[in-house]
């Protein structure tokens, strides 16, 4: 249904900057501009700190105790900061969702599963109650959850479970834009895996918009169309998915030294380099650029001014040196 | 299942407790309370009840363990002795025509102050740091260090003494004779009034300030910001989603809050001359009755206990965790 | 590794280190930056100063009976004076030691016994954990005043230490609850473990690396203890089981009750020892407010998020009429 829109951008940031409430405020993402396109797993990478869940939090407007203090964000079109707060109720999980970081603790512990589907269901649809459980069973189904979950309690069901049971509210209304706020931190390994192949293959199948934010580099890169890297409460970076987990392309350095420090197997050792150094601190960020302190390339101009988001080769890019040297390549060519 | 056995072992715990501490404490003392006692009402008692008393309480040469048993079994009975105060009526008896009129008054005062209490306190909550939310939790912060009898006599003097809006004592009219009819039911509401009004009063605070805080508590969790995102409506998540789970730690710590507004609810029954358990308590204090004072005192624990453990059965259904057995109240 | 910063950022979030000395006294400061709690502070520091100077702020002798009886406030008798003709300024100034005396007194006692009685099990755990969990539990549940005027009935006129002795032996339950379930907490916690295979003793780990951590539950149980105490005190003493020779706010009311202080009209006489105990019952609360907003993150937090919800909101409806 929602492939005949024409404008294909679901998700829309522009210069968006948001602060925690001081006193002092405190800046956290800084100017971000982004697009996400209908249909598209576009990944959101960055430590803890960088900003990437205060970000999900601005889009859904549930941001606790920090405010958007400029910027725009747009969802199918819509200004989220524009609408009234009945507006807003009725357009969030219609049209975006999220999945929390914390499943755990996302639901009510005196309701049983079933409840809260119908709840959320019935929030924004007129659907009677047994219309409304047989669409929650249809929902577990397609996390394949078995259908005795319905009348579960949160506290009776596994990690993995009550993370399935999440996703399966997220996507309740078909909402065109799911935020995927580290949906499989906590879970072991494997469960994490399946959940994962479940999320991709009910994205293929249903064509849900997601932008699936984690910390974990190698997770991410392996299943988004479009990856974007955040450091420091700026994004340094935005590739094709293929491009990133390639140390040979062009790329950020931060970007570079997250590849680096995946474990790789050559020969028999597992090697895997780190990133020397810790993220800036949001209240006192060096002027320029703010990998400076922890980057090999860094030059003089890097600690005069940041540097802009620009277009080199295939990837965007905001690195002061990665640009020069596409310019110096492109200055040869042409000459 | 379990949950309910074992609160109910702790609800038979907790009375054999209460039994034994009123065993135990006459037998204590320094200085032979009992002995003196009986010393004091020798003249006026028939040798019969004399030796009653002075098995009851251990002026005796037999074995304490027999003391104990005996003590149990008379329990049992549902013997508490003679009254002194009121000799030769039987403590049960005395206890059975005032409980009555306690059990009205600081049953249904309690329950006005709790749910009224409770609402305000989800009301604030949901406004905090609004313009009522600081002057209703600074107000019940006084109330709640006000003594209670102290706040019963200014009322009494107020409203009683300087505008007859209400009468000064007792739970009915002298002259009239309990019946079930409409005037007489008028005359006992009114009466009950001004002491309702002090439990309320006293008490309301402590239940406004649990509630707000529990409740603020609870709206900083992650599943009230998941459940506001998927757009449940305001009324559902401010009573399904933040107050039931708020109110659980509220029911929780109610057997304290109980005993408090029971202890408090006594003093109110003395200053009003109310005919309750709470007036009988002091009646016996000061006629130095035991029998009398020691059956008082075990029906109020009784009954904050049962009470208490009602509550506990109801806790049990709002969660749904204590019916495994797992987490909630006690774990 | 990227994986693994996260987890330790996170464990470190989760994990509060000790406040060195600086953040203690930030602790303190913000105390007094806290409007309630400064007020409290004052307050009770008024009736502490008022009970240790009060030989020399007295103006009368408080048992005299010289003055005519029953006279309402003036210049001459700031409170005015009783049914037998005393100053009650006097009595209320003189009387504010035993009152105060015996709240502190419990309130430390009870705290100590809180401390012992759950802090302490909670710590070493097991069995002996078990079993005064459920002392405490009983003691809970059983109602305290009535226990109280039973207890205080048997001693028969109970004297100052006594009534300190009674009321903080029926007053630490509920503190040791809540001392309880924070200590189990920390048993676990990184340092407690390091501390233990340090080799250091049980009572050294309680004393100084698990209370400190919890000095503001500590303070708080203190001053509720203390407030329970106070009133608890008056209670007694107004129904005539203190003993009603020694001058207190409780002796008071039982001597303006046992005159018929309202049926002659004598407000002055029950209003000042009343209010007096309210007060320095307020100015417990009122402090505690302080310590609880200071270690009771969320309800710092939540307020916070209250600002700042009214900010968005305000912003919200700005944007849309523009």
């Amino acid at each position: 249904m929602s492939e005949s829109v024409p404008n294909d951008v679901v998700l829309s940031l522009r210069h968006v900057t948001i602060a925690y409430n001081g006193p002092p405020p405190v800046t956290v993402v800084r100017d971000v501009s982004l697009d996400v396109y209908s249909g598209e797993i576009l990944g959101l990478i960055g430590e803890s700190g960088s900003g990437k869940s205060t970000l999900a939090y601005a889009i859904m407007r549930i941001l606790k105790n920090g405010t958007m203090t400029s910027g725009a964000i747009t969802v199918n079109g819509r200004n989220v900061y524009g609408m009234s707060a009945e507006e807003l109720r009725r357009f969030r999980w219609r049209e975006m969702a999220m999945v929390f970081q914390t499943a755990m603790n996302a639901l009510n512990p005196v309701l049983t599963v079933g409840e809260q589907m119908v709840d959320t269901l019935q929030s924004h649809l007129s659907l009677g109650r047994r219309e409304a459980r047989a669409r929650a069973l249809e929902l577990l189904s397609l996390v394949r959850l078995d259908a005795s979950v319905l009348d579960s309690y949160p506290h009776e069901l596994s990690g993995g479970m009550r993370q399935r049971v999440v996703i399966a509210i997220a996507i309740a209304l078909n909402p065109r834009l799911v935020i995927m706020d580290e949906p499989t931190t906590g879970l072991d390994v494997v469960v994490q895996r399946t959940i994962l192949d479940e999320i991709v293959d009910i994205q293929r199948r249903h064509h849900y918009t997601i932008l699936f934010i984690s910390h974990d580099f190698p997770l991410v890169s392996s299943i988004a169309d479009r990856v974007a890297v955040m450091y420091a409460g700026q994004i340094v970076e935005i590739s094709e998915g293929r491009a990133i987990q390639d140390v040979g392309h062009v790329h950020h350095p931060y970007t570079q030294g997250l590849i680096r420090a995946v474990p790789q197997l050559i020969g028999d050792e597992p090697t895997a380099i780190g990133i020397p150094g810790n993220p800036p601190d949001p209240r006192n960020l060096p002027v320029g650029c703010a990998y400076q302190d922890r980057c090999p390339l860094v030059q003089p101009i890097c600690r005069r001014e940041g540097p802009q988001l620009t277009p080199v080769g295939d990837i965007v890019v905001a690195c002061h040196v990665v640009q020069q040297e596409e310019a110096n390549v492109h200055g040869l060519g042409s000459s | 299942m379990r949950y309910v056995l074992n609160r109910f072992g702790f609800l038979v715990l907790s009375i054999w407790a209460a039994l034994t501490i009123n065993f135990v404490l006459p037998r204590l003392m320094p200085g032979n309370p009992a002995q003196v006692m009986i010393v004091r009402y020798k003249g006026q008692l028939t040798p019969v009840a004399l030796h009653a008393l002075e098995l009851q309480f251990g002026v005796t040469h037999a074995p304490l363990w027999q003391q104990y048993l005996q003590y149990l079994s008379h329990l049992l009975h549902g013997n508490l002795g003679l009254s002194l105060t009121y000799y030769p009526v039987p403590v049960s008896q005395v206890i059975a025509q005032s409980l009555p009129w306690t059990l009205g008054l600081v049953g249904i005062a309690t329950i006005i102050s709790m749910v009224i209490g409770t609402a305000v306190g989800i009301y604030l909550a949901w406004n905090h740091g609004r313009f009522w939310d600081n002057v209703l939790s600074t107000v019940a912060m006084f109330t709640a260090a006000l003594p209670y009898f102290w706040l019963a006599l200014l009322l009494l003097y107020v409203l009683a003494y300087v505008y007859h809006w209400f009468p000064l004592a007792h739970a009915y009219s002298t002259g009239l004779t309990p019946q079930w009819r409409l005037p007489f039911i008028l005359n006992v509401v009114r009466h009950a009034m001004l002491p309702a009004l002090t439990i309320v009063v006293s008490s309301i605070g402590g239940w406004m300030i649990g509630m707000r805080n529990n409740m603020i508590q609870t709206l900083g969790e992650d599943y009230m910001t998941f459940a506001e995102a998927r757009g449940i409506r305001r009324w559902r998540l401010m009573f399904q989603y933040a107050a039931r789970n708020a109110i659980l730690p509220s029911l929780t710590s109610f057997a304290m809050s109980l005993g408090f507004v029971v202890g408090g609810a006594l003093l109110t029954e003395m200053v009003f001359s109310y005919p309750g358990v709470g007036l009988q308590l002091m009646v016996a204090v000061q006629n130095e009755d035991y029998p009398l004072m020691q059956g008082l005192f075990l029906i109020i624990a009784l009954a904050v206990l049962i009470a208490n453990f009602i509550v506990e059965m109801f806790y049990g259904r709002l969660d749904p965790r204590t019916r495994q057995g797992e987490g909630g109240a006690y774990s | 590794m990227i994986n693994r910063q996260e987890a330790l950022g996170k464990d470190e979030a989760a994990v509060t280190p000790r406040p060195p000395n600086r953040a203690r006294f930030l602790v303190l400061v913000s105390f007094f930056k806290n409007k309630k709690s400064a007020i409290g502070f004052v307050i009770f520091s008024l009736f502490a100063i008022m009970a240790i100077f009060s030989p020399w702020i007295r103006p009368y002798n408080p048992s005299a009976t010289e003055f005519l009886p029953l006279q309402p406030p003036s210049w001459h008798h700031l409170l005015g004076t009783t049914a037998s003709g005393q100053d009650v300024f006097s009595q209320l100034v003189v009387g504010s030691r035993v009152s105060l005396g015996i709240g502190v007194g419990a309130g430390v006692l009870a705290t100590v016994l809180a401390i012992l009685m759950g802090m302490v099990p909670a710590y070493l755990g097991g069995r002996t954990d078990a079993i005064f969990n459920t002392i405490t539990n009983i003691m809970l549940v059983i109602p305290g005043l009535p226990l109280l005027i039973v207890i205080t009935a048997y001693i028969h006129q109970s004297g100052t230490w006594s009534l300190i002795f009674v009321l903080g032996l029926t007053g630490w339950a509920w503190g040791a609850r809540v001392l309880r379930s924070q200590t189990l907490t920390y048993v676990r916690r990184d340092f407690v473990v390091a501390a233990k295979l340090a080799g250091a003793s049980h009572w050294y780990i309680v004393m100084h690396e698990i209370l400190p951590n919890m000095l503001s539950l500590v303070v708080a149980n203190l001053m509720f203890g203390t407030l329970g105490a106070l009133l608890a005190t008056a209670s007694l003493q107004f129904l005539g089981l203190g003993n009603p020779d020694a001058m207190s706010w409780g002796t008071m009311l039982f001597w303006a009750e046992n005159g018929e202080a309202l049926l002659n009209g004598a407000w002055w006489w029950i209003v000042a020892p009343g209010a007096a105990v309210a007060l320095v019952g307020a100015s417990m609360a009122l402090m505690n407010f302080g310590v609880d907003e200071l270690s009771n993150p969320r309800l710092r937090q939540a307020l916070q998020y209250s600002k700042a919800m009214a900010k968005a909101q305000a912003s919200g409806a700005g944007r849309k009429r523009a």
